[in-house]
């Protein structure tokens, strides 16, 4: 029974469940970013709605550090709606790394299955080739 | 990311399966809890903006009055207008408005933040539902684990 063959089969184990552990990490980093965005999106379409509700002559402000400075809603609201746009494109792009994360996971789960599978099998030949000798 | 409506069949689950399921349905009701306090405490400012804004298109220029500097001080003032006020709307954007449009834009708000209570109130009372039926299975299946024992 090659000892060495059963060890190099569990360090290659480790190693796939290590990634497969850092893919879990890289999904909840997504969820998160992916909140962040959805709260902003929640946010901004708000002020959309109310910029949009404005007359054209309406004083609109936006505060930059400590100051407030007078914007042209007109502007105002192309700004929030590029805002929105580029949300929505981030949106877009945490979607489909999710996606494939999702992929990958599941490929790793079913590669670390049949991995276990096979060390288990070969634990088992060589006990009993212990027992027989 | 949308839920993703699924059925399961519960005969079909192992026990600690059901377990598991109830503990997240339990949690995501805590969530919700939470959520439905933080939109109630909002609802509540907005209303009480409301109100200072009528109170205040009321009042007359020069007007004197007492302002807050902290909850506990306050120092003398006047009313310098009450044509028109800022409204801060998100994302750091203020929109001058007469007081009046200000209860407006209140009320809208308020009314807003009962909408999504509605809508959270409609989903807490779901998952209540699907939490009951999980107990209930459980229970037949304690109770005929100790029937076969």
């Amino acid at each position: 029974m090659d000892v060495a063959k059963m060890e190099s089969m569990k360090q290659a184990f480790q190693t796939e469940a290590n990634a497969y552990k850092q893919l879990q990490a890289d999904v909840a980093k997504n969820h998160t970013a992916r909140q962040q965005f959805i709260q902003q999106q929640q946010e901004n379409d708000m002020v959309l709605k109310e910029l949009e509700m404005l007359e054209e002559d309406a004083n609109v402000y936006k505060l930059i550090g400590p100051a407030l400075v007078k914007q042209d809603p007109v502007e105002a609201k192309s700004n929030v709606s590029k805002r929105l746009e580029f949300i929505r494109g981030e949106l877009g792009r945490l979607d489909s790394q999710l996606k494939n994360y999702e992929e990958k996971q599941q490929k790793k789960g079913q590669q670390l299955a049949k991995m276990q599978t096979d060390i288990q099998a070969l634990t088992q030949s060589a006990a009993s080739a212990v027992a027989q000798a | 990311m949308p839920p993703q409506p699924q059925k399961i069949d519960l005969t079909t689950l192992e026990p600690r399966h059901l377990v598991a399921l109830k503990e997240q349905i339990e949690e995501e009701l805590q969530n919700f809890a939470q959520s439905s306090i933080t939109l109630q405490k909002a609802a509540g400012e907005f209303g009480t903006s409301g109100r200072s804004l009528e109170s205040l298109s009321e009042q007359k220029e020069g007007q004197p009055m007492l302002m807050p500097l902290t909850s506990s001080v306050y120092v003398a003032a006047e009313v310098a207008s009450v044509k028109t006020v800022l409204l801060d709307v998100g994302t750091g954007y203020y929109i001058e408005k007469s007081p009046k449009e200000g209860v407006e834009y209140c009320r809208r708000k308020v009314q807003m933040l009962k909408d999504s209570l509605d809508k959270i109130g409609q989903i807490m009372r779901d998952k209540q539902q699907q939490l009951q039926i999980i107990n209930t299975e459980y229970n037949a299946r304690a109770r005929a684990q100790q029937q076969r024992a």
